[in-house]
C-alpha cells in the first residue's frame, strides 16, 4: 500500500474529508491529517473533542478486497495497528477494549470511527483515528475516563516521527487482514483483555446485560456468556468492565 | 444467536389463509404441528424466504425481522372461501415508523423492491438519534439515496436505495438488530 499524506491545519472532520477524496477517486492509502477539527466526529453524531495540537486526527482511505461480511475486521485491525504503534513509539502498555478503544490504566487513549462509502471505483471504507495527544485541556466530563500520550509518557509526543510508525503498522495489518483474516482475529485477542473471561457489562439499544466474554466471531463480534449460561453475539453497544463501574460508586 | 435470540423467544407469526377448497381440503391443507414443525425447520436453517408447491398446496414463509410469517394458499381457487383454520400467535402488530403514512392500497408486500442489509448489525434511520430519519414511508429515492446506516463493531455502513422509486414500507425500527440478507425497506419501483 502507497499513503498518501494530506496535511491540514484546521478541518471541518478528516473523516468527512476522506469520504470526499473517496468519492472523486482516491485510492486505497491516501491519509487525511489535521492538526485541528472543527467537527470532529464519533458515533452516533457524537462530537470528538478535537482542538489544535491536542490529538492526532487522521483517516485513511481503503478500498478493501474482503468479502462484506468480514469488513468490520477492518475496526479490529485497525485496533491492533494502532495499539502497536502506541506500545512501539511512546511505550506505553495498552490494551484494546471492545471493539476499538485503546485503553490505557482503564482509560481511553484513542477512539476509532469506520464508515463505508460508495464510490465511482468501488465500496471505500475510511477509517478514522483520534489518538489523545494532551490532556491538559480536555473538558471535566473526559478528565475521569480518558488519558493521552502527554500524561501516560511525561513528555510532548512528536507527531512527525509517530506517523512513519503509524503507517508502517498500517500497512503490516492491512495486508495481513487481505491475506489471512483469522491472523487480525488472533492478534486482536492477543491484544485486547476483553476477548476472554472479562466480566462486563453492555448497554445496548434497549437493555444493559451482563455477562463474560467467550472470544469474538468470525466477523470481530463479541461472544458474551450470560449468567443463565446463555451465548449472546454482540455487534454494537457500549462494553464496560464490571469492577470498574463498581468500584466508582 | 444473534442480538435479536431473546426477541426471537417472543415467536410471533402471522398466518394468513387465502381462500381453502373445500374438494380435497383434508389433503390440502397441513395440520398444526406439520406447520409448526415445518416452520422450526426453516427457521433452524436459517432461511429467510421459503416456497414450496404442487397441485394442491402453495406454502410461503417468510422470515421478516425476528417473526416468521406464515402463509398458507390453497391451488385451485375455491368456491367457497372458509374462514382461516390456523392459529398459533395472535396475528403480529406492526408498529408504523415515525412519521409513516397510509399505505396505498395497491402496495402488495411482494410487488416491492426490497432493501436488505449487506451485513449483520444494528439498523439506524437516522445519522443522530436527534436528527431527522434518512428517509421515512412516501419518500421517493433515486439508487444513491442512502436509506439507514447499519452498524457491527463500530463500522458505519451507508445503505443505498439501489433503485429509484417511493419508499412503501420501513420492516425495521430504529436501533433493531438486523441480520444479512433482512428486509429493511419496500420500495415501489
Amino acid at each position: 500500500m502507497r499513503f498518501t499524506l494530506l496535511r491540514y491545519d484546521s478541518i471541518d472532520s478528516t473523516n468527512t474529508e476522506a469520504i470526499n477524496q473517496a468519492k472523486r477517486g482516491a485510492e486505497e492509502g491516501l491519509c487525511i491529517v489535521a492538526r485541528e477539527q472543527i467537527a470532529g466526529r464519533g458515533r452516533h453524531g457524537r462530537t470528538w473533542v478535537s482542538e489544535k495540537d491536542a490529538g492526532l486526527y487522521f483517516s485513511l482511505v481503503l478500498r478493501p478486497k474482503i468479502e462484506i461480511r468480514l469488513l468490520p475486521l477492518i475496526t479490529l485491525m485497525t485496533a491492533v495497528a494502532v495499539h502497536q504503534a502506541i506500545e512501539s513509539a511512546f511505550k506505553i502498555e495498552c490494551d484494546i477494549k471492545w471493539v476499538n478503544d485503546i485503553h490505557v490504566d482503564g482509560k481511553k487513549i484513542c477512539g476509532i470511527l469506520a464508515e463505508t462509502v460508495e464510490t465511482e471505483k468501488g465500496l471505500a471504507v475510511i477509517v478514522g483515528i483520534g489518538i489523545n495527544l494532551k490532556s491538559s485541556n480536555f473538558p471535566p466530563e473526559l478528565a475521569e475516563t480518558a488519558t493521552s500520550i502527554e500524561k501516560e509518557t511525561g513528555a510532548d509526543p512528536n507527531v512527525e516521527t509517530f506517523l512513519p510508525v503509524l503507517t508502517s503498522f498500517f500497512e503490516k495489518y492491512c495486508d495481513l487482514l487481505y491475506e489471512d483474516a483469522a491472523k487480525i482475529r488472533a492478534e486482536w485477542s492477543q491484544r485486547s483483555s476483553y476477548a476472554f473471561g472479562k466480566v462486563v457489562r453492555i448497554m445496548l439499544e434497549n437493555e444493559t446485560i451482563y455477562g463474560t466474554t467467550r472470544g469474538i466471531e468470525e466477523n470481530g463480534a463479541l461472544r458474551l456468556e450470560l449468567e443463565t449460561g446463555e451465548l449472546r453475539i454482540i455487534h454494537t453497544g457500549e462494553v464496560e468492565q464490571v469492577r470498574q463501574v463498581k468500584s466508582k460508586k | 444467536m444473534s442480538e435479536s435470540g431473546t426477541a426471537a423467544k417472543k415467536e410471533s407469526a402471522r398466518k394468513t389463509v387465502k381462500k381453502v377448497t373445500t374438494k380435497g381440503s383434508d389433503e390440502a391443507s397441513l395440520n398444526m404441528s406439520e406447520l409448526r414443525e415445518l416452520a422450526e425447520l426453516v427457521d433452524k436453517h436459517g432461511f429467510t424466504d421459503f416456497e414450496f408447491e404442487n397441485e394442491k398446496i402453495r406454502i410461503r414463509l417468510s422470515k421478516q425481522t425476528t417473526a416468521p410469517q406464515i402463509v398458507q394458499a390453497v391451488a385451485p381457487v375455491a368456491n367457497h372461501p372458509v374462514a382461516p383454520v390456523v392459529h398459533t400467535a395472535p396475528p403480529k402488530v406492526e408498529t408504523p415508523h415515525p412519521g409513516a403514512k397510509a399505505e396505498t392500497e395497491a402496495s402488495h408486500d411482494e410487488d416491492l423492491f426490497k432493501i436488505t442489509s449487506p451485513i449483520v448489525g444494528t439498523f439506524y434511520s437516522s445519522p443522530a438519534p436527534d436528527k431527522p430519519a434518512y428517509v421515512s414511508v412516501g419518500d421517493k429515492v433515486n439508487e444513491a439515496t442512502v436509506v439507514c446506516i447499519v452498524e457491527a463493531m463500530k463500522l458505519m455502513n451507508e445503505i443505498q436505495a439501489e433503485v429509484a422509486g417511493e419508499v412503501i414500507k420501513v420492516y425495521v425500527e430504529n436501533g433493531q438488530p438486523v441480520e444479512y440478507g433482512q428486509p429493511l425497506f419496500g420500495i415501489k419501483k
